[in-house]
């Protein structure tokens, strides 16, 4: 661990250096939260239950009251720890700001930015708003966001949680059937929508914002499932000296943008905007004091944070490997960010992605259906479907590659270039001997310069042409492009037409030809053919020998010979039959915050826990290192057959540069009560004896505790070991310790010890 | 050197083997060494379930109180035993160790059997006036010992780490089981007056010394296995409950049986007169009892070290 110590010190000052700094987007760097931690962030949730524990919610038994603050406390701390929230940055601080114009300076309620691309907003019991960063992407004006946050504001102030809460409660009580409490439910829940907005829209009144935003907003809120703005992207686009897509592979007729305002809302928690504009048109018409004001607060300010957000949605595309979206909402940003590197690096990191899931069979799983998809972005999405395997891989590592000559000292481009490179060796139908080392104008002009040549003779002397076409038409295709000296196609006769699905042959013309890709691919073939024969020799060993190498293989994966290792907070969870019990869980979790706190690895292995205990002694960079870790996590977890590249690979190098290591370990401990099954039940009462030696070991086995660990690696930016030992019997404290310990002894080992 | 003496050698041999092998993985906390001491008792299934041999499947016993010179006669339901081992962790998921167990039961009311002592009444001078035949109606039951030492292998599922957990053990040794002759065993019975036929006198009580055919040790092949789960509560401590199966098999005592004995001693002014000879069969029943226990539940602590 190189800087960990100085951190603390070091952070403190970056931090105020940093607060005042403005993004500057030519060097435009993945938001992180700034500043100091709010007590939302600090506290833990039971120091949070503990300081309302006496409190009895009015209309709420003492009992009810207690699961409530529990409930509210656990799920949005759920979100707190999701490592979604950013605080203290700039979207936040505008959002702040424009909420103070309409609650004044001295409110208690705080504003968090939610890293989504869903257009969102919502308010919790505590006082806390989140707004997400697709909500900001979309906007137009800091009015609409006024509105937003004025009907949060009313649901916080009128205490919606609370009332949707008793409400609950009265409805579960209830004498009818399902349907019908969904119905009730959904109607209360409506009620209270109204009544935000009208409340809502009296703040925002008198903060002194223009009445025709109002409606506005809700046209963001229903097209919000389109991008936050809508242009054809021309074919023209993808064209350069090397890569031109033949027009046909565009489709000029795309689904026109439609959606009804009045849509049945009789079981949805919103009223259908339909009628929410009506009812906003009644209340805005009896007021008559309407300011004029689309902006209180610096015009630039609002695009200068809508930019920013919409980078960060090309962020969030890539870490829900929606890299359609990403790349269309790049093409969007480039028309005022042209060259801007970080839009650059994230188109290859798009382009890669599509490379390596087509590579791996897994590309429907990362595309859109285009005729799911409205608008301009359908004719990209139908692209994206059109192109065969060879064609995508083509498009997409000429992508990535001309990112590299954009950027060729990049140490990101270069692994991104790299990671694309091994997919490519990858694939099986992919041959660099296919490719032609013209571009496409080149072949293009040549076949034109052909058919010219052929009309020219023609018209001189149809004796000799017959003979030279005749002679032409005896070699095959790629004969003839071979002997028209590098020209790939020609004319041979006046009908023929340029073969437009070839495109992709020419794409590669100058990188086939480049050592330094022809290193790379080399290379990484050699090393697949090297495990393919590993492969093949273990295929041919006899059963106990795989066996064998099988349990070494395994032995080897979590026999790391660690001496440092960073631990990401473990989670704990009570399993109680199929459910999880809350209660428990978080019992159970402060029992394990305890075990982490007195835990501190044992003589040959170094632990660096990142987790909310740290944020006492290292606050906000401990937060970011673990918002970033846990997003690492949930990045590679979603697809583990797939070797995907980091969204975040320079903030990934800094922890690794921080913490000394890039292992990171993720713990999870369920502490299970498995019921016993009625068969079981059935089966001990028919034959008694049975019962007599199985029922002990049958009811030590139903209490069991699961400790499950994931060991990652930010360098290869793989999982290094899933492991998972079971323990039966009840979960304590000392059981987690001692696995704790065995698991950072098992990774201490080497293989051969 | 006397058979104790051979086993001791014996488990002091396998615990400096077993102290110097390294086990390969972490143990709990890094500590490899496990001794554990638990107590544990089970139902006394062999007299329930098995046909009547003897009066082995009679499960009351006498017991003579010596205040008011009387016999209580109580059920006896449950053999107790007192474990010991020591183990240490070869891999993960295996241990191998020692293990010695002490058994302790109550044998049936009749273990001595409807036996009938005679003895003869001598006056001042020597003239004989009267021989007597007691029919004991009350015989103090016979308590039992079992000691058994067992190498053990414990394995635990391969999800699971050792010694946490659950664990089975199973084990292959040998059993010695004896009569406690500690202990003072008394009889009761009415003598048959002599002369008259049918008459009887009041009831005596006369202590009984076990006889020679008792003292020999009962020796068995024991098979055992233990389901159990150790829960951790100190970092050098657990607790261990479970349950255990022990099936042993007492070797046949021919040799030493105790035939032609005779089972009451009797005070020194007392002539022995007659002895009841116990069957061989009833003998080896007693001794399978004594060697088997289907199910014992038991609970101990596990000192790791």
């Amino acid at each position: 661990m190189k800087k960990f110590t100085l951190i603390p010190l070091f952070t403190l000052g970056l931090s105020l250096f940093v607060t005042a700094q403005k993004t500057d987007f030519s060097n435009f760097t993945p938001i992180q939260s700034r500043g100091d931690m709010p007590d939302d962030f600090a506290l833990m949730t039971f120091e949070k239950v503990n300081e309302e524990k006496d409190i009895v919610i009015d209309g709420l038994g003492k009992k009810e009251s207690k699961e409530f603050i529990k409930g509210i406390h656990y799920g949005i701390d759920e979100i707190l720890r999701s490592g979604r929230v950013i605080y203290g940055d700039e979207m936040t601080e505008y959002v702040t700001r424009v909420g103070e114009k309409i609650t004044g300076k001295n409110s208690d309620i705080r504003f968090y930015i939610l890293r989504s691309n869903v257009v969102n907003a919502f308010s919790t019991k505590q006082g806390i708003i989140f707004v997400t960063e697709g909500l900001l992407a979309q906007l137009s004006n800091e009015a609409q966001l006024a509105f937003v946050l004025a009907h949060e504001i009313a649901h916080y102030q009128k205490e919606h949680v609370v009332e949707g809460y008793k409400e609950n409660v009265e409805i579960a009580r209830s004498r009818v059937n399902n349907d019908s409490k969904i119905k009730q439910l959904s109607q209360y829940s409506k009620e209270k929508e109204f009544e935000a907005d009208g409340v809502g829209i009296e703040l925002y009144n008198a903060a002194g914002y223009s009445k025709e935003e109002l409606f506005d907003v809700f046209d963001v809120l229903l097209y919000s499932y389109l991008p936050f703005d809508l242009k054809s992207i021309p074919s023209t686009y993808w064209n350069t000296d090397q890569l031109v897509i033949p027009e046909s592979y565009f489709e000029t007729e795309f689904p026109d943008i439609s959606v009804e305002k009045d849509y049945d809302d009789s079981k949805s928690s919103h009223p259908n905007i339909q009628s929410r504009s009506e009812m906003i048109l009644d209340i805005v018409e009896n007021i008559n004091n309407w300011g004029e004001a689309q902006f209180l607060l610096p015009e630039e300010d609002f695009y200068h944070v809508r930019n920013i957000a919409r980078f960060e949605t090309v962020r969030n595309d890539l870490y829900a490997f929606r890299y359609g979206d990403a790349i269309y909402s790049i093409y969007l940003l480039e028309q005022e960010f042209p060259n801007n590197k970080y839009l650059q690096v994230c188109k290859a990191k798009a382009w890669a992605g599509l490379l390596a899931f087509k590579v791996e069979g897994r590309y429907t799983s990362v595309t859109t259906s285009p005729s799911k998809v409205q608008g301009d972005p359908h004719q990209l999405h139908q692209l994206l479907k059109k192109l065969d395997k060879k064609q995508l891989v083509t498009v997409a590592f000429r992508q990535v590659a001309d990112v590299k000559q954009q950027f060729p000292e990049d140490g990101e481009v270069e692994a991104i270039y790299q990671y694309a490179v091994q997919h490519l060796a990858r694939e099986k139908n992919f041959k660099i001997s296919d490719y032609y080392e013209i571009s496409f104008q080149e072949a293009y002009d040549a076949f034109q310069k052909s058919l010219d040549e052929l009309n020219k003779a023609d018209s001189l002397t149809s004796t000799d042409t017959t003979e030279v076409v005749k002679e032409e038409k005896e070699l095959s295709k790629y004969e003839k492009i071979k002997r028209s000296t590098g020209a790939k196609e020609v004319a041979t006769s006046k009908d023929d037409k340029f073969d437009e699905d070839d495109f992709y042959l020419y794409a590669l013309s100058d990188i086939i030809k480049d050592d330094h890709f022809k290193q790379s691919y080399d290379s990484h073939k050699s090393d697949l053919e090297a495990k393919e024969e590993e492969e093949e020799k273990k295929r041919q060993l006899a059963y106990s020998e795989r066996k064998q190498l099988k349990k070494q293989e395994d032995k080897e994966k979590i026999q790391m010979g660690l001496e440092e290792i960073i631990l990401l907070e473990p989670r704990a969870i009570q399993v109680k039959g199929n459910d999880i019990d809350i209660e428990k869980s978080e019992e159970l979790e402060i029992d394990l915050r305890e075990v982490v706190e007195r835990f501190h690895g044992n003589s040959n292995v170094s632990v660096y826990k990142v987790g909310s205990l740290e944020y006492k002694s290292h606050g906000t960079y401990m937060y970011n290192q673990k918002a970033a870790l846990v997003n690492s996590l949930s990045h590679l977890i979603e697809y583990e057959e797939v070797s995907v590249f980091p969204v975040d690979y320079n903030l990934n190098k800094e922890i690794i540069n921080d913490f000394g290591t890039g292992k990171v370990a993720f713990i999870i401990i369920q502490s299970v009560h498995q019921r016993l099954s009625p068969r079981k039940i059935v089966f001990y009462s028919i034959f008694p004896p049975v019962w007599l030696i199985a029922g002990p070991v049958t009811f030590m086995k139903s209490f069991y505790t699961n400790f499950g660990v994931a060991v990652f690696d930010l360098e290869t930016y793989a999982f290094n070991v899933f492991t998972n030992q079971q323990i039966s019997g009840f979960t304590s404290k000392m059981e987690m310790e001692a696995l704790m310990y065995d698991f950072l002894n098992q990774i201490n080992k080497t293989s051969d010890q | 050197m006397t058979t104790f003496n051979k086993y001791t050698l014996t488990s002091l041999f396998l615990l400096v083997v077993l102290a110097n092998t390294h086990a390969q993985n972490s143990g709990f906390l890094g500590k490899k060494n496990m001794f554990s001491i638990s107590t544990g008792g089970g139902i006394r299934v062999l007299p329930i379930i098995l046909p009547e041999v003897g009066e082995v499947n009679n499960l009351n016993y006498n017991k003579y109180n010596e205040s008011d010179d009387s016999f209580d006669e109580k059920k006896n339901l449950f053999k107790w035993n007192v474990n010991f081992s020591y183990k240490r962790l070869i891999k993960r998921n295996l241990a191998i160790g020692i293990m010695g167990q002490y058994t302790t039961y109550q044998a049936s009311s009749n273990v001595f059997g409807s036996a009938y002592y005679s003895y003869s009444d001598y006056d001042y001078y020597g003239n004989n006036y009267g021989n007597y035949t007691i029919n004991p109606s009350r015989i103090s039951s016979p308590k039992f010992n079992v000691f058994s030492l067992r190498p053990v292998i414990t394995l635990s599922p391969k999800k699971s780490l050792l010694p946490m957990g659950i664990s089975h053990t199973f084990g292959l040794g040998f059993s010695v089981m004896q009569m406690n002759t500690n202990k003072e065993y008394y009889f009761a019975g009415s003598p048959i007056l002599p002369g008259e036929y049918g008459a009887t006198g009041p009831l005596e009580t006369h202590q009984l010394i076990a006889p020679e055919g008792f003292k020999n040790n009962y020796w068995g092949l024991d098979f055992f296995y233990s389901a159990s789960i150790n829960y951790p509560i100190t970092r050098f401590m657990m607790i261990e409950f479970g349950y255990d199966m022990r099936v042993g098999y007492a070797f046949p005592n021919r040799g030493k049986r105790m035939a032609n004995e005779t089972l009451f001693d009797t005070n020194s002014d007392m002539e022995r007169i007659s002895e009841r000879i116990l069957n061989a069969d009833f003998q080896d029943a007693l001794a399978h009892e004594g060697m088997f226990s289907i199910l014992s539940l038991r609970l101990g602590l596990v000192f790791v070290f």
